[in-house]
């Protein structure tokens, strides 16, 4: 295994006992785990680079490699809709882990008190932070969770 | 040290630091996740006589944790012992030392702005990203042919210091330290 798509499976987590805890704090740390390991911060030897931006210009396969982007044929699954459907089968195990009406309360909350200046919504906030779309890792890391949690609570 | 302990010492560790990254002071800037984890079990660790509540994590935050050769300068003013990797393996590092390593495809990703990633070893060629949200398989990981990774250097702390700041010791510092370290990782 080249990385763990599940905090709980890495040897430390069971090595500490990790499953013996379980509170707001652990709820927290899960959710954020979830979200890092599937999507941009997890890479493995079948990552495909998804986006044409990060495609250097002076490489001469440049071009073939964006029309493979832009027209990736007919069995194509864009990484994001793997990303989210990773994160919502988690949401669902931590549901069930930490009861549905609890885990529900805890990310409605968070989303609602995450810092948001004068806007709506916290993922309206962030993306007034970054209004040319320029890719930051941790920025994009924070939008992931919220975003997640914004789609799981409309489910 | 017990198990429940040490587990206690850890979760506080862990939730703190991912808090830094999830409410940031500058969201464009680098994970300081691993830093503040480190510092945090140094605090919980040794709780007197330590300078590490006085270490500033917004600069951190700001100006990019992995730029190697200023970070390589941070760590020598901590007392902080660093090293090259002779070997593509983590065979000679113990738990709680910190990772470098470079990723170098040399067509797709040239304009990635962190090509240099810290890591926290955790043991058995695991990883703890920076930002203490996901492991790596070292063995496996590095046989990834789309990013090149590539082992740069590790740090580890020397327990065998003069370095104090305003009164405070850099901790653990001494054979006493160097015991309640160590007892801490060999848990983890």
């Amino acid at each position: 295994m080249s990385d763990y798509p599940n905090i709980t499976d890495a040897p430390f987590w069971s090595n500490l006992d990790f499953d013996s805890e379980i509170d707001d704090e652990m709820l927290l740390i899960e959710i954020y785990c979830s979200v890092i390991a599937s999507t941009k911060n997890r890479f493995t030897r079948d990552t495909i680079v998804g986006m044409a931006d990060y495609i250097d210009d002076e490489w001469e396969g440049a071009e073939d490699y964006k029309n493979q982007l832009l027209e990736p044929g007919p069995n194509f699954v864009h990484p994001s809709i793997v990303q989210r459907n990773k994160v919502f089968e988690d949401f669902d195990s931590l549901s069930v882990k930490y009861g549905e009406e609890h885990f529900t309360n805890f990310i409605q909350t968070f989303y609602d008190t995450y810092p948001k200046a004068e806007y709506s919504t916290p993922i309206e906030y962030l993306d007034s932070l970054n209004a040319n779309n320029v890719f930051h890792i941790k920025w994009a890391s924070i939008y992931d969770m919220l975003f997640f949690i914004q789609e799981y609570l409309k489910k | 040290m017990t198990k429940d302990e040490c587990r206690a010492i850890f979760k506080t560790a862990w939730y703190k630091a991912i808090q830094k990254d999830i409410y940031p002071r500058h969201i464009m800037g680098s994970y300081i996740g691993r830093a503040y984890f480190m510092s945090e079990i140094c605090m919980l660790l040794f709780p007197e006589n330590n300078i590490a509540d006085q270490l500033n994590f917004d600069a951190y935050e700001k100006t990019s944790g992995t730029q190697s050769r200023s970070t390589q300068n941070d760590f020598k003013s901590l007392g902080i012992l660093t090293a090259p990797f002779e070997e593509q393996e983590l065979s000679s590092l113990t738990k709680g030392n910190v990772v470098f390593l470079i990723i170098e495809n040399p067509t797709l990703l040239k304009k990635l702005a962190g090509k240099i990633t810290s890591y926290l070893y955790m043991g058995e060629n695991c990883l703890f990203n920076a930002n203490m949200g996901c492991i790596i398989n070292w063995s496996e990981w590095k046989e990834n042919t789309e990013w090149i990774p590539r082992l740069l250097f590790y740090a580890q702390i020397s327990c065998n210091n003069s370095i104090s700041l305003d009164g405070k010791q850099f901790r653990p510092n001494g054979d006493a330290d160097k015991l309640i370290w160590e007892e801490f990782w060999s848990k983890v």
